[in-house]
């Protein structure tokens, strides 16, 4: 009798089974199309880049080089020069190896002039290595503060 | 002439060996196993490790603190947070940083979440491992939602990296906790569907009930931590033997089962979930208000100097007691970081545990341990 | 039918009447089977999506309605590899030869009523004979490939469909008895005059049903290609057409038992308003939207337990049906 017993609950067990999975047959999908739906990436954080300061229109790198020491691998290439009667140097360029970045978030801790923040790009996917350092000072095009200016 | 019959080798012949892994499905990463095979009954098994080596306890002397805060959730990919925080805490208390109380709490809630999501992947892992499917993509759905909330707190999904020296590096939003609640709710209505579909179903019983014993005495020569330790009987949880961060604040239980089978091992681990789940809601209540960080850029700015010393610092993370000990001679560079990782003595015991069994069971009891190979190669 | 009967003719000019019949037959029955297989892969696929809140392929045609022929084409175009230190003639025989036996199985089920369709006096005998044949072929691919996982995968295959056999077998004989004939054509008409006989058999059916799914190798006992245990099973080394061909014979293999189950315990093509063949096909994927679900549903049994599952309870519960159902039949009726 025990063994019956074990036998119908353990049948039932298949039964109860196959209904959940017949609930969700019909239930309302929870896939992504991704290229066609994009995801929500509002906090993600994404590859490092510079922030344009409502104030200025431009970012406020001052190529202090405290980013590079801190990097733990090494992604950074920083570069800058005083422009003529400017107290403060000025980044000239700017450049993140994202091959090795880990995201960590450490250089924008670090950022005296709280120019650096996670951008929200999540496609990081490229064909070429080379295609993988990130020109950061590119979205800002012509430097002002240089222009006219002889190097 | 007759020929010397050539003595052919030392071991029997009635058996073969099968090399399993590295690359196999169910080897949970690059795991290999040289199986002693009689049939399909495992005479002997042997763990192979080391694919994944990546010398992080070298790279840990070779680095400031701070910057190998993003390696410790590079170990255990799965329960990073939990790791981020250790690696943060044990620092903390060497150079005697204050953290602030929001960020106490937070560090709880953000790994009990992680915590929660390492389970549901392990019990869509194990599923599959035992031929289910569909479960899978269950708990996936479950931890899907779990990530988003993890991803708007730290900006990411896997690998955290929001611990800092001295609290968080990014603050939970004010609507955090209503978004953590749903969250919470979506899961205390899953329970039921998961007990229906898997710990109710015969298959999965018959699969898992009295497959992969270990005893307690063996547990402890191996240092077998975490829930295969619980589900041996043994209520063992750094949570609550050496309370650390803010959890001696929280109610909460150490679900124990006596049988050590994998079957009691997938129950521990579901009541744990449901404990964690406690948790977050206690932390969500008692969240207080004020400041994450005490100061912004410690180590990193300023290239912290820890007093010499050696400090030892165990969590309970994911798959067992991970710990943590740190060797300064005062420099801005650890002397010695050593990690003692779960898996690896939760691994060790399946080559006590194994022989006897099938190969289908083989598949069964690796996945019922929960290893994480990254974290057993380092 | 103009048209084939033309065609028909037109082969007969060279090869005589008989052989132009049996060639135009078995390649009408192939490009059928060949659709099928393309249509139950993408349903299988589909279906599997939608029990796991997905949803199948998406991207190419409407609706991912044209995956499989690009998984198709995709097979066709890759590379066939043949590992070193195969046994060469069975390696490459075997995928052969997997399908044939589904093939004639699939000539013999019974269409409609219509005198020229699958009137053999031992039809099912046939079948469950020709079914068993399988079996070697899957043998053959697991041996011949020399490799330890194809093996395990042969060994459990040979084990599983020899038990799984003969409940089908005693669950199929319950039927002949109620219908005092093997024809199948005359199964399917002796329903018609009485109801479907999975009420007068449902445990008769149930064992059917279990046993068809054990032979197909699908889940819960798809032991033989368990993928997280012997990664593919006795098609491990095979790849590109070779794997294909597998592939072909499994999901054939659910047409043909399906529409055998379907025959047997279902009405066969027996419905009102649509033509049998519809009727017959409906009832096919009915049963295989059943496998379909029952394996997104349950986990894998181990190999032990699925043995001592079918000698230890489906072998004696058939025939204690076996039993009951004789004398009910000689007995009472």
């Amino acid at each position: 009798m025990g063994y019956l017993r074990r036998f119908a609950t353990g049948a039932w067990s298949l039964v109860v089974g196959l209904k959940v999975t017949a609930n969700h047959l019909f239930r309302r999908r929870v896939t992504l199309f991704y290229p066609h739906e994009l995801p929500d990436a509002s906090h993600w954080g994404g590859p490092i880049e510079l922030v344009t300061f409502p104030a200025t229109g431009t970012h406020d790198c001052i190529a202090c080089n405290a980013c590079v020491r801190v990097c733990p691998s090494d992604c950074f290439t920083v570069e800058g020069k005083r422009p003529e009667g400017a107290k403060k140097m000025r980044a000239t360029k700017f450049l993140i190896d994202f091959s090795t970045c880990s995201l960590c978030g450490l250089c924008i801790d670090v950022c005296p002039t709280d120019t650096l923040q996670y951008s929200q790009r999540y496609d990081e996917a490229f064909y070429t290595r080379n295609e993988t350092f990130n020109d950061l000072l590119a979205p800002f095009g012509e430097d002002p503060t240089f222009a006219g200016k002889p190097t | 002439m007759t020929a010397q019959t050539p003595t052919l080798t030392a071991e029997p012949l009635d058996t073969y060996t099968l090399n399993m892994g590295p690359q196999h499905p169910s080897t949970h990463g690059v795991l290999r196993l040289v199986l002693t095979l009689r049939g399909e009954k495992l005479v002997h098994v042997d763990p192979v490790i080391g694919y994944g080596h990546r010398g992080h306890e070298k790279m840990a002397e070779n680095r400031t603190y701070a910057q190998f805060l993003p390696n410790t959730s590079r170990q255990d990919y799965l329960s990073g947070v939990i790791y981020n925080n250790a690696w943060c805490e044990a620092v903390e208390k060497l150079a005697g940083i204050p953290v602030p109380e929001r960020a106490l709490v937070a560090r709880v809630i953000l790994a009990e979440f992680n915590r929660l999501a390492s389970h549901l992947m392990w019990i869509g892992a194990y599923l599959l491992d035992l031929g289910g499917w569909t479960p899978q993509l269950y708990t996936w759905d479950d931890r899907e939602a779990i990530l988003f909330l993890l991803e708007s707190v730290t900006g990411s999904r896997l690998t955290y990296c929001t611990g800092r020296f001295g609290g968080l590096s990014r603050d939970l939003d004010a609507d955090f906790p209503a978004r953590a609640r749903v969250v919470l709710k979506k899961l205390k209505d899953r329970w039921q569907e998961y007990e229906d579909l898997v710990e109710g179903n015969v298959i999965f019983v018959q699969r898992t009930r009295g497959v992969g014993i270990f005893t307690k005495e063996q547990c402890q020569s191996y240092g077998v931590t975490g829930s295969s330790l619980r589900a041996a009987g043994v209520a063992y949880d750094v949570r609550k033997v050496e309370p650390y961060g803010a959890y001696p604040r929280f109610q909460f239980d150490i679900p124990t089962r006596p049988e050590s089978d994998a079957f009691a091992r997938y129950w521990v681990r579901v009541q744990e979930m449901k404990q964690s789940v406690r948790i977050i809601e206690q932390a969500l209540e008692q969240l207080p208000d004020g400041p994450i960080l005490t100061e912004r850029g410690l180590g990193s700015k300023k290239r912290l100097k820890l007093p010499v010393g050696t400090q030892y610092y165990a969590v309970e993370a994911a798959r067992g007691a991970y710990g943590i000990l740190l060797v300064s001679e005062g420099g801005t560079e650890p002397y010695r970081a050593k990690f003692r990782v779960p898996s690896y003595a939760n691994l060790a015991v399946m080559q006590d545990v194994m022989p006897g069994y099938m190969v289908a069971d083989l598949v069964g009891i690796l996945g019922s341990i929960d290893v994480i190979i990254p974290e057993i190669d380092r | 039918m103009t048209l084939l009967t033309g065609l028909r003719d037109w082969i007969a000019g060279f090869l005589g009447e008989f052989l132009a019949t049996w060639l135009l037959g078995a390649a009408l029955i192939m490009t059928f089977l060949a659709f099928n297989v393309l249509f139950l892969v993408l349903a299988e696929r589909k279906l599997a999506g939608h029990f796991q809140r997905r949803v199948g392929p998406m991207e190419v045609g409407p609706h991912g309605s044209l995956q499989s022929i690009a998984d198709m084409i995709k097979l066709l175009g890759k590379q066939i590899l043949t590992p070193v230190a195969t046994d060469r003639f069975v390696y490459l025989l075997a995928p052969l030869m997997v399908f044939l036996p589904t093939l004639c199985v699939a000539s013999l089920i019974p269409l409609t009523g219509a005198e020229a369709f699958a009137n053999q006096p031992y039809g099912l005998l046939v079948i469950i004979a020709l079914s068993g044949v399988t079996v070697l072929s899957i043998f053959m691919a697991g041996w011949s490939s020399n490799n330890k996982y194809a093996v395990l995968g042969g060994m459990r295959s040979v084990s599983q469909v020899i038990a799984y056999e003969i409940p089908v077998l005693l669950a199929a004989l319950s039927v002949v008895m109620i219908a005092q004939t093997t024809n199948l054509r005359q199964i399917v008409e002796a329903q018609a005059n009485t109801h479907w006989y999975v009420l007068y058999q449902p445990i008769a059916a149930l064992l059917f049903f279990i046993g068809i799914t054990a032979e197909t190798n699908r889940a819960p006992f798809d032991i033989p290609e368990a993928e997280s245990e012997l990664v593919g099973g006795f098609h491990t080394e095979y790849s590109g057409m070779r794997f294909a061909m597998f592939f072909f014979a499994e999901y054939t293999n659910m047409l043909v038992l399906g529409a055998l189950g379907a025959t047997l315990f279902l009405g066969g093509w027996l419905g009102p308003w649509l033509p049998g063949p519809v009727w017959l096909l409906l009832k096919t994927y009915a049963v295989i939207f059943v496998l379909i679900w029952v394996r997104w549903t349950f986990p894998r049994l181990r190999f032990d337990q699925l043995m001592s599952f079918a000698w230890k309870l489906l072998i004696p519960v058939a025939l204690l049906n076996l039993v009951i159902t004789a004398i009910l039949v000689h007995g009472v009726g």
